[in-house]
C-alpha cells in the first residue's frame, strides 16, 4: 500500500480551521454558527480520512463554505468600512487572523476535496 | 487519480463555492438593498397611476430637461463663487489684463481642492482645471511649468483615497521642492511673466482633524522656498487661498504679494468664476466668514482640542469605530462602555472666533481685564498681546475691485426690532460691484457680570450691483432677542441687561468695533490700531428684560444643559475664559479628568422608554387614509392618528430603523419611500431623462457646489436661497427627496476636519445663510437633514466624545445656528452628531432632541442618527435614541427594536411617535409627486436583484447535479458491482 501526498491535504485544512477559530476567539465570536460549521466540516474530514471516504472530503468542504459565507456576512460592514475608510483605514489583527484562517480552510478544503485519493 | 473523477469533484466543489458566494451576495444585497439601490441608481418601488390626466406634480422643476438644470447649477455655482470670493489684498495687480501671460505655481495649482473629503466630498473628476478655466478665459498659461507640476505626481496629497475619504491626518502639503525645478522650467518664466499666481491649498475632511502639531494651516518650509523663488523672478505675485479652513496669511508681506484672493472650495464650476474674477469680468464681493489669525493656534479653543481620555478609562477592545472602555466605579462595579473614553472641555466659553479676538482688543484699548497680558500671545512682540500682531484679517472683512463708502443714516427701535438704514455708494470709477452692510451690536458689560462679546453680528444685507457713482440705501433689521445674553447661573434664561447698547456698521467686525470705540471717544492715542468713524455707530438705552419665552413656540426658555458643564459633576473643575481677567482665566488644557460615578452612569446611556400612559396601540386598521392625503396637513391634524393606526408595528419599526439612504416604503399608507443621500456640497447622483423613471439614468452626476464656507462668505441670503433651489432641482432630476445636508456646526477652531461643510464661526451668519439654503431646497421638495446636531466641533474621537461646556456657550455659539435653521429655515429634518453633549449621546439627549428642539423651538420634523451599525450595546442604540427624541436610524445591520417593542408598549409608543414625525416630514416633500388617491405603488425587482437570483439558482442547480454525479461515480458503480457480485 502506498500513501500519496495528496491524501494529507484535506487534513491540512484543519490547520486553517484552527487559525480561524483563534481569530474568532480574538474577535469574540467563537460561540457562533461558523464555529460549529467549521467543527463539523473538520470532523467529517477526519472521519473521511480514517474511513477512506473520498466523497466525505467534499461534504466537509461544503461545511467550510457555509462557515466562510457566514463569516463574510458577519464581517461585511468591517470590510466595507475599511475599504471606504469611513471610520477606520486598516484591519484589526483579530480580523486578519480570522480571515486568513477562513481563506486557508477554503483553499485547502477545495484542493483536498478535489485532488485526493484513498490510501490504497 | 482518474481525470474524470477529479473534474467531477472539482466541478462540484467550485460550483458549491460559487453557490455560496452567490447566496451570500444575494443575502447581503437584500439586507442592504437601500444602499445598493442608491449606489446603482435603481429604485425598489414604482408608482402606478390609474388616471394619467391627473396632475400629481406638487413640486415641479422650472426646467424642461436635466441639461437645463445642469446649466443652471453651473451658473449658481459660479455666482456663489463670485459673491463668496474674498479679495484680501490688492495693490492694483488685480484684475489682470485680458490675455495676460501667467505662470501658475505650487503643486496645488494642478490639484485644486474643489471641496473636502468624506461624506461632504463630490466627484470633481470632470471639473475644469485652473489652467483650463484660465485659458478658456483668454489667459496664456505657462505650459512648461504646468507640465512640470503635473509630472510630479509623487507629490500628490495623501489625504484622500479614491472614495474621497480622508485616510489619515497625515496632511502633508506635498509641495515640490525647489531643487527639483529644472532649468527649462526656470527658463519658461520669461514668456509668462505678467504675473505669478501661487495657489495655497489646504484640505479638510471627515474623520480626521487637520494636524495642528504640524501647523498644517500655516505656510510650510517647502512653500516658503517656492515663494522666495517667485519673488526673485516675478514683478507681480498673486496668491489664491484655496482653503475652507481659516489659514495663517501673515507671510503675504514677506514675499511682496501684490494681491490675495480667498476662493475657499470652489466646487466644479466655481473655478471658472475664479478665472473670470482674475480678469475682471466678475467682481468679488465676499466677506470672510471666519477670523484669519496670524497663528492658527492662537484661539483659546485650541487649548482643548484633540485627544483627551478619562484618566480612569481603560481601552479594552478596539474594533472599527467601536472602542470599548472599562470604567470602575467607587463601589467596585465595572462597566464596559463603547466609545465612552474620550472627552473635550470647551473652556473658552463664548470666546470663539472674532468674539475672542475683538473682545480682547476692546479690553486692551480700554485697559481692562489684563487684556494686554502674555496669556494667549503667539505673534505679538514683547510678550504683550496686540491685536494687529495676532489677527491678519477680521471676520467680515473683504475688498472689491471698486471702493465703497457706507454711511449710517438712521436707527429706530420698535419693540424688539432695531432698524438701521445705511447708504452705500460705489466711489470707484472703473468697476461695478456689490457691497455688504454688516451690523454689529455691543451689549453693556460689567466686570464680573455675564460674559459678553464686544461685538456680535446681528444683521446684514447686500446691495445690488452698483455702478461707479451709484448709491443704494439698505434697511437692516436686528432682533434684540438675538443679542440677548444667556444667563445660565442666575436667571437661567436669556437676559437683556439695562444700559447702553451700541450698533455699528463696518467692513468687518473689527472695523465696526473701532467705530463703536470712536463713538465712545477713543482714538489711536488710546491704543486703537486705527481711528474709527463715530458717525457709523449709534447707541440706544434699553431697560433690563428677560427673554424667557420663545417667540416661535411660546414655550419657556430655561436651563437644559446643566449636566453638559463638567462643573456639574466636579465642583470648580473648569475655569471658563472670562474677560474679567484674560490672564488668570486663560484656559488650561484639561487632560487629566477622572470620570465620577455619576458621570460613568451617564456615559452608560442606558434608558427605558418614557411612561406614555398608553394601554393599547392600534395596528392594521382599515381607515382608508393615504399619506398623500395628508400632504398639506398640520402635524397636529387628527388624521395622523388614523393613518398611524393603519400601519403595522413591523412597518413602523422598519421606517424607524432602516434609514440608510432611504425612508422606507410603507404599503399600508401607500407611501412609496424616498431616496436620501449625502451631502452638503451636492447630491452626487445621476441625472434622469425622466425624473420619475430610474431606468432613464443619464450617467451624468449632478454638480458639486462650493463649500459651505464660500456660501456663507457671500453674505447674501438671496444667493444662499438660489443655491438651495438648485439643490432642490437636482433632487427632482435625480429622484432624490432627502438631502443629508447642509452642515450647521460652528467653526470652533480652524483645525476641525469638517469646517468646510459648515458655514462659519458665527452662529448668526451661519444660521441665517443656512436657513435660506434650506428654505430654497425645501421649496423644491427636497427635505434637508441639517447636520450634525450638535457640538460636532472636532473629528478626533468623534464617536462618543463627551463634549463639555457651559450652557451660555452651548446656546449662543453652537445651538443658535440650528435655532435659526429650525425656526426660520423650517427644516424638516436634522441629522445628529456622533458625540455626546456632556456625558449623553446627542441622539439620546432628551434635553437636546426633545425639550430644546421640539418643546422650546417648536420643531415638528424628524431627527436622524448619523451612520452606524445597529447594536443594542452601541452608544447609539435604538432604546437610548427613542428616549431622547431620535426618530430614524441611518444604520445597517439587524436591530432588535421589533422584538423589544413587542415586549414594551411604551417603547412601541415611542416608535409610533417617531413614525408620525418621519411621515409628517416626508409628506412635505417631492416624495408625494405622482401620488394621489387613485395611484398606488408596487415593489419592483431591479436588474441587479434579478441577476443575483439567477446566479444563485444556476450555481445551486449545478452544484447539486455535479455532486450527485460525483457521488454516483464514486459509489454508484461500486454498488452496482457489489450487487452484480451478490447476484
Amino acid at each position: 500500500m502506498k500513501t500519496k501526498v495528496t491524501t494529507f491535504i484535506p487534513l491540512l485544512s484543519i490547520l486553517g480551521v484552527a487559525v480561524a477559530l483563534i481569530g474568532y476567539l480574538m474577535l469574540g465570536t467563537l460561540a457562533t454558527l461558523p464555529t460549529l460549521l467549521l467543527a463539523i466540516g473538520a470532523a467529517i474530514i477526519i472521519v473521511s480520512y480514517v474511513k477512506e471516504v473520498v466523497l466525505g472530503y467534499l461534504v466537509g468542504f461544503f461545511f467550510y463554505i457555509g462557515a466562510g459565507c457566514m463569516f463574510l456576512s458577519a464581517q461585511i460592514f468591517t470590510i466595507s468600512n475599511v475599504l471606504t475608510a469611513i471610520d477606520a483605514s486598516s484591519f484589526e489583527a483579530s480580523f486578519i487572523v480570522s480571515a486568513t484562517g477562513t481563506v486557508m480552510t477554503l483553499v485547502l478544503g477545495l484542493v483536498g476535496s478535489v485532488f485526493t485519493e484513498t490510501k490504497n | 487519480m482518474a481525470k474524470g473523477k477529479v473534474l467531477l469533484r472539482g466541478g462540484a466543489a467550485v460550483c458549491a463555492l460559487l453557490m455560496g458566494a452567490s447566496l451570500t451576495a444575494t443575502y447581503l444585497a437584500s439586507a442592504n438593498a437601500s444602499q445598493v439601490h442608491n449606489y446603482l441608481g435603481t429604485s425598489p418601488t414604482r408608482i402606478v397611476s390609474a388616471d394619467s390626466n391627473e396632475n400629481t406634480t406638487y413640486y415641479a422643476s422650472q426646467f424642461g430637461s436635466w441639461e437645463e438644470q445642469l446649466e443652471n447649477a453651473k451658473e449658481v455655482n459660479k455666482q456663489v463663487q463670485e459673491e463668496g470670493s474674498v479679495l484680501l489684498e490688492n495693490n492694483g495687480a488685480l484684475p489682470l489684463s485680458s490675455g495676460s501671460k501667467v505662470s501658475l505655481f505650487s503643486r496645488s495649482s494642478v490639484d485644486i481642492v474643489y471641496g473636502g473629503t468624506g461624506s461632504g466630498s463630490g466627484d470633481n473628476s470632470s471639473a475644469p482645471t485652473l489652467k483650463e478655466a484660465m485659458e478658456d478665459e483668454g489667459f496664456k498659461v505657462n505650459g512648461t511649468l504646468w507640465d512640470f507640476y503635473k509630472s510630479k505626481d509623487s507629490y500628490t496629497r495623501t489625504t484622500s483615497n479614491e472614495q474621497g475619504y480622508q485616510v489619515s491626518n497625515d496632511t502633508s502639503i506635498a509641495e515640490v521642492p525647489l531643487n527639483e525645478y529644472t532649468q527649462a522650467v526656470k527658463d519658461s518664466y520669461s514668456g509668462y511673466s505678467d504675473a505669478a499666481i501661487f495657489v495655497f491649498s489646504r484640505v479638510g475632511g471627515e474623520g480626521y482633524d487637520a494636524n495642528s502639531e504640524k501647523k498644517y494651516l500655516e505656510l510650510q518650509p517647502e512653500e516658503a522656498e517656492v515663494l522666495a523663488h517667485i519673488a526673485e523672478n516675478f514683478e507681480t505675485i498673486i496668491v489664491l487661498v484655496n482653503s475652507s479652513n481659516a489659514v495663517s496669511l501673515s507671510w503675504l508681506d514677506d514675499y511682496g504679494v501684490d494681491a490675495c484672493l480667498w476662493i475657499g472650495g470652489p466646487g466644479m464650476e466655481g473655478i471658472r468664476a475664479v478665472a473670470e474674477i482674475l480678469d475682471g469680468k466678475r467682481t468679488p464681493s465676499g466677506k470672510l466668514s471666519d477670523t484669519y489669525a496670524s497663528s492658527t493656534l492662537s484661539s483659546p479653543a485650541m487649548m482643548n482640542f484633540g485627544e483627551y481620555i478619562y484618566a480612569n478609562a481603560t481601552l479594552t477592545t478596539e474594533n472599527m469605530d467601536d472602542k470599548v472602555y472599562t470604567f470602575t466605579k467607587s463601589n467596585g462595579e465595572t462597566l464596559e462602555l463603547p466609545n465612552a473614553g474620550a472627552y473635550v472641555v470647551e473652556a473658552e466659553g463664548i470666546y470663539v472666533g472674532y468674539k475672542y479676538y475683538e473682545t480682547r482688543y476692546e479690553d486692551a484699548v480700554l485697559g481692562q481685564g489684563n487684556a494686554s497680558g502674555s496669556a494667549g500671545v503667539y505673534h505679538s512682540a514683547g510678550g504683550k498681546w496686540n491685536y494687529s500682531d495676532e489677527v491678519d484679517y477680521a471676520f467680515g472683512y473683504g475688498l472689491s475691485y471698486t471702493t465703497f463708502s457706507q454711511t449710517l443714516d438712521s436707527l429706530a427701535v420698535d419693540g424688539d426690532i432695531v432698524t438701521l438704514t445705511a447708504t452705500v455708494t460705489n466711489t470707484g470709477t472703473a468697476y461695478s460691484g456689490k457691497e455688504v452692510v454688516e451690523v454689529y451690536a455691543q451689549s453693556p458689560y460689567s466686570a464680573g457680570g455675564m460674559e459678553k462679546a464686544s461685538v456680535a453680528l446681528c444683521g446684514y444685507a447686500k446691495t445690488d450691483t452698483l455702478a461707479p457713482g451709484e448709491s443704494q440705501t439698505l434697511e437692516v433689521t436686528a432682533d434684540l432677542a438675538d443679542i440677548a445674553t444667556y444667563d445660565y447661573s442666575n436667571n437661567k434664561t436669556y437676559v437683556q441687561d439695562a444700559g447702553t447698547y451700541y450698533f455699528a456698521i463696518g467692513n468687518g467686525a473689527h472695523d465696526a468695533l473701532n467705530n463703536i470705540l470712536a463713538k465712545k471717544g477713543y482714538t489711536t492715542a488710546d491704543g486703537m490700531d486705527y481711528d474709527g468713524n463715530a458717525a457709523n455707530a449709534a447707541s440706544i438705552e434699553l431697560e433690563g428684560k428677560l427673554y424667557n419665552v420663545d417667540k416661535e413656540s411660546g414655550n419657556e426658555v430655561t436651563n437644559l444643559f446643566d449636566a453638559a458643564d463638567l462643573n456639574y459633576y466636579i465642583e470648580d473643575a473648569v475655569t471658563y475664559l472670562s474677560r474679567s481677567d484674560w490672564q488668570k482665566t486663560w484656559p488650561v488644557t484639561y487632560d487629566n479628568i477622572e470620570a465620577t460615578d455619576e458621570m460613568i452612569e451617564a456615559l452608560h446611556n442606558n434608558y427605558t422608554a418614557h411612561d406614555s400612559g398608553v394601554k393599547s396601540i392600534t395596528y392594521g386598521a382599515d381607515n382608508g387614509i393615504t399619506l398623500v392625503s395628508l400632504k398639506d396637513a398640520d402635524y397636529d391634524d387628527e388624521r395622523w392618528e388614523k393613518l398611524l393606526d393603519q400601519m403595522t408595528l413591523e412597518e413602523q419599526v422598519t421606517l424607524v430603523t432602516n434609514g440608510a439612504s432611504q425612508t422606507a416604503a410603507t404599503q399600508s399608507i401607500n407611501f412609496a419611500g424616498t431616496v436620501d443621500n449625502d451631502g452638503p456640497s451636492g447630491l452626487g447622483r445621476s441625472y434622469l431623462e425622466n425624473p420619475g423613471d430610474d431606468s432613464t439614468a443619464t450617467g451624468t452626476k449632478c454638480l458639486t457646489y462650493n463649500t459651505a464656507v464660500v456660501i456663507a462668505s457671500t453674505w447674501s441670503q438671496d444667493v444662499a436661497y438660489a443655491r438651495g433651489v438648485s439643490m432642490g432641482e437636482d433632487g427632482l432630476w435625480t429622484n432624490t427627496q432627502g438631502w443629508w445636508g447642509p452642515g450647521a456646526n460652528t467653526h470652533r477652531t480652524p483645525y476641525s476636519g469638517r469646517n468646510f461643510e459648515y458655514y462659519s464661526e458665527d452662529a448668526f451668519l451661519g444660521g441665517t445663510i443656512g436657513a435660506n439654503d434650506i428654505a430654497g431646497a425645501q421649496s423644491m421638495g427636497l427635505r434637508a437633514f441639517v447636520k450634525h446636531y450638535a457640538l460636532n466641533d472636532q473629528e478626533t474621537n468623534r464617536h462618543g466624545l463627551s463634549t463639555f461646556g457651559n450652557e451660555q456657550a452651548i446656546r449662543e455659539v453652537y445651538l443658535k445656528q440650528f435655532q435659526h435653521i429650525v425656526q426660520e429655515g423650517k427644516t424638516l429634518s436634522l441629522m445628529e452628531a456622533f458625540n455626546r453633549i456632556g456625558c449623553t449621546w446627542t441622539g439620546g439627549s432628551y434635553a437636546l432632541c426633545t425639550q430644546l428642539l421640539r418643546d422650546e423651538w417648536g420643531f415638528k420634523g424628524s431627527v436622524l442618527t448619523d451612520f452606524n451599525f445597529h447594536s443594542e450595546s452601541s452608544w447609539m442604540n435604538t432604546r437610548s435614541g427613542l428616549y431622547g427624541g431620535t426618530d430614524q436610524w441611518l444604520a445597517l445591520g439587524d436591530s432588535e427594536l421589533l422584538a423589544n417593542a413587542r415586549q414594551d408598549i411604551n417603547l412601541a409608543y415611542e416608535v409610533r411617535t417617531a413614525s408620525h414625525r418621519i411621515l409628517y416630514a416626508v409628506s412635505k416633500t417631492a416624495a408625494m409627486n405622482g401620488m394621489s388617491e387613485s395611484s398606488y405603488f408596487e415593489y419592483v425587482t431591479a436588474w441587479w436583484q434579478k441577476a443575483l437570483y439567477a446566479m444563485s439558482a444556476i450555481t445551486s442547480l449545478l452544484a447539486v447535479i455535479l455532486f450527485a454525479i460525483t457521488a454516483y461515480s464514486e459509489y454508484g458503480k461500486k454498488c452496482k458491482v457489489e450487487i452484480e457480485k451478490r447476484g
